[in-house]
């Protein structure tokens, strides 16, 4: 696998992570769930909400991950993504 | 001027034609990838879609300089020669320099680094030769050409590595379109090898559109 297949990936197994816990979950369940490094989960969740694909949100002194309808809209084409990406051969 | 392609005069609306195909193909390529970008943020795909917008915009300017040239010669219209000449190679320059940054574009995303400095310098490179050069058009085409072997090294690779029927057909596009480029070199002698390197273009570009859309229903 690819670099940039494996960046899509983590990135489509992060927001499936958090769709799969109702749209909310705490970062320790992410990082049990897309088996990243405790850094490279912060670099992966900090491009997230910068790129408004999640929301951070502290509930009762505790941080949770929130999926934006364009994290939704990620999953939901998540196929046709990476069937553009590998055919384009942009990774 | 730059030097002009030998274009037989019954060829001339078909390649207007041929011309706005292509622009609107890479278009759409372009349009496609830039939704890509939007849905995921990558960062080639924005480099492709500016690649491929670069080139439609190159073709449409192209289609342009024809379809005045084609007026010019069968309306005879009243067009100073002046300001004639002065048109033309204003979107001939236009047109070469769109179509050589979406090349450079391409060849840069294939990089995969990430340094404007490296890709001005790219561009510059590409495009500081055309100062001193008289032949104008055929080192267009060489330098395209030359970016055009790289990128399709890319693709012959990446066609290697996941042995895929779309990666086949992506990776014969591009060899098409470097094709079409030596045929287009030889057409500043000959207005033949222009029909023949727009023929090849337009195989190229329907490989691609093809395959944009197998995409787009699977």
């Amino acid at each position: 696998m690819t670099k940039k297949r494996e960046r899509l990936q983590v990135i489509h197994d992060i927001l499936k992570a958090i769709q799969e816990k109702n749209g909310r979950i705490k970062p320790t369940h992410i990082l049990y769930k897309s088996n990243l490094s405790h850094q490279m989960l912060d670099e992966y969740l900090k491009e997230l909400i910068a790129g408004k694909f999640i929301l951070e949100k502290t509930v009762d002194g505790n941080k949770t991950y929130e999926l934006t309808q364009k994290g939704f809209d990620y999953i939901d084409q998540y196929k046709l993504i990476t069937n553009f990406v590998d055919s384009f051969g942009l990774n | 001027m730059g030097g002009i392609y030998v274009i037989p005069q019954w060829f001339f609306s078909y390649d207007i034609v041929l011309n706005l195909i292509f622009g609107i193909i890479t278009g759409v390529v372009s349009v496609a990838s830039y939704k890509i970008y939007k849905l995921s943020l990558q960062r080639q795909s924005k480099l492709f879609s500016l690649a491929f917008l670069s080139i439609s915009v190159s073709y449409l300017l192209q289609a342009f300089l024809i379809f005045v040239l084609f007026s010019k010669l069968s309306l005879q219209s009243t067009i100073s020669f002046f300001s004639f000449t002065f048109w033309l190679n204003l979107t001939l320059y236009a047109h070469i320099l769109f179509f050589l940054v979406g090349i450079t574009t391409l060849a840069y995303m294939i990089l995969g680094v990430r340094s404007m400095r490296v890709y001005i310098l790219l561009s510059l490179i590409t495009l500081a030769p055309f100062l001193i050069t008289e032949s104008k058009l055929y080192l267009f085409h060489l330098l395209s050409a030359v970016l055009l072997i790289y990128v399709l090294c890319h693709y012959i690779l990446h066609f290697w590595e996941k042995k895929n029927k779309r990666n086949l057909f992506i990776m014969l596009a591009f060899g098409l379109f470097l094709l079409s480029q030596f045929f287009f070199m030889f057409s500043i002698k000959e207005g033949f090898y222009y029909i023949v390197g727009d023929v090849v273009s337009i195989l190229a570009y329907l490989i691609m559109i093809v395959n944009l859309v197998t995409i787009r229903r699977t």
